[in-house]
């Protein structure tokens, strides 16, 4: 039986004395790539950053198991003030993961930010703020991925790229896998390709599809 | 683990205290500028003890208002700590080392407002450094910090963050501040350690305690 990485039930989230979703239940399981869609407002932002222990649910029970988890979200959540390599190697320490320098250039060589590492995030464009978020996934060695449009500012070389990485569940040549994935992008042409099991989140209420 | 941790973010948030010019130099400058500039309201003489005690523990306490301020802002600014949150670290470690960077900070400002301080002001005891360091410096910083560290976790979630965490902080720190300043003037004065010490002591050792205990509750939403 595969290992339960979230589980929840009767989860409900209000704000602003308003519920966003209500009498929501459902569990993800090791292994799984979960796709979810909805119309904009509808609660996929705050439904994922709930399975990332950055928001509390304002009713209901969400359990979630102690794996490496890994977030890309609307904000990009990096300091400013630090450089990419310190941004990276902070979080990278504070995910409790070492690595050798080498091995941390090559991530960076992947991505195409190793010219640029030692320049702050502030200078950053968007595209490149993803890239290093996408960077920071792999060396935090993230399995359990909370991924919020993780394609929405790349460029054409990178999205065919890193959309093929999630499809064969990691990159090999930066030696990363990963095992479980909740996916939230509008673009539906990838349900087929990334998403073995679909939620859609519509008017508060959390449903199944086949893709 | 903890213990690595707690380095980690104490050393992040020393690197951003010093490194960004719009927090440690601006108020450095700032609060050295006013330091400096009260010197000219006040007679050529001598400056009484009380009136120095009482500008060094008025400008120390703005600095850790400005200081907490932008220790809250890079933080929030691309919102980093929730990256921090969905790693499981631990609060507690969060916590202390946020308190501990934010003491850090204001006893190297302390320094170099109390080296501004002595160059304006004509103080009348050769042993004045010694007393501020036990009242403002350490009495002060200590109960600023843990005060600071609380206020921020208590407005962090809130829309208006900023005024929040002032209206929660001033009205805790002025008492902190008089305190200071009593006991700096007694102990310049008369030698004496007076109940001001205690009574510092014993709050900082209870806004301590609610941090430890409140502050993973503050910082999820």
């Amino acid at each position: 039986m595969a290992k339960k990485v979230v589980r929840f039930e009767n989860l409900g989230r209000r704000f602003s004395g308003k519920f966003v979703f209500r009498h929501l239940n459902g569990v993800v399981e090791e292994g799984e790539r979960i796709f979810l869609l909805g119309e904009n407002g509808q609660g996929k932002t705050t439904l994922v950053q709930i399975f990332a222990e950055v928001l509390r649910p304002s009713e209901g029970l969400v359990h979630i198991a102690q794996i490496s988890r890994g977030f890309i979200s609307h904000e990009p959540m990096f300091y400013p003030q630090l450089s990419a390599w310190e941004n990276l190697l902070f979080f990278m320490h504070l995910a409790g993961v070492s690595m050798k320098q080498e091995r941390i250039k090559d991530v960076l060589f992947y991505f195409g930010l190793y010219e640029r590492r030692h320049d702050i995030p502030a200078h950053f464009s968007k595209g490149m703020l993803q890239r290093l978020a996408w960077a920071r996934l792999v060396l935090c060695q993230s399995e359990f991925l909370l991924l919020d449009e993780p394609f929405s500012s790349l460029d054409n070389y990178f999205r065919p790229k890193l959309v093929q990485a999630l499809e064969q569940g990691g990159i090999d040549e930066l030696s990363w896998r990963y095992t479980t994935l909740v996916l939230v992008e509008h673009q539906e042409e990838l349900v087929a390709r990334l998403g073995k099991r679909v939620w859609i989140l519509h008017e508060g209420r959390l449903s199944e599809m086949r893709p | 683990m903890r213990l690595k941790i707690f380095y980690l973010i104490l050393k992040k948030d020393l690197v951003l205290f010093f490194r960004s010019r719009a927090s440690f130099w601006a108020t450095t400058l700032f609060v050295g500028g006013y330091l400096a500039l009260l010197r000219l309201g006040l007679p050529p003489q001598e400056t009484p003890l009380a009136v120095g005690v009482s500008f060094m523990v008025a400008t120390q306490l703005t600095a850790s208002v400005f200081l907490l301020l932008f220790g809250q802002v890079w933080e929030r600014e691309w919102n980093a700590i929730a990256y921090i949150l969905q790693l499981r670290v631990s609060p507690l470690a969060l916590y202390l080392a946020k308190l501990v960077a934010y003491f850090m900070a204001l006893m190297v400002l302390w320094l170099i407002l109390h080296l501004i301080g002595f160059l304006f002001f004509k103080l009348t005891s050769h042993n004045l450094i010694v007393w501020s360091f036990l009242g403002t410096g350490f009495f002060l910083s200590m109960n600023a910090s843990a005060i600071g560290a609380l206020a921020s976790g208590i407005s962090f979630q809130t829309r208006y963050r900023e005024l929040i965490m002032f209206l929660i902080y001033i009205p805790l720190i002025l008492p902190v501040g008089i305190a200071a300043a009593t006991f700096y003037r007694t102990l310049a004065l008369y030698g004496k350690i007076g109940r001001e010490g205690f009574f510092l002591t014993s709050l900082f050792f209870f806004f301590f305690s609610l941090g430890i205990f409140f502050y993973e509750h503050l910082l999820r939403d």
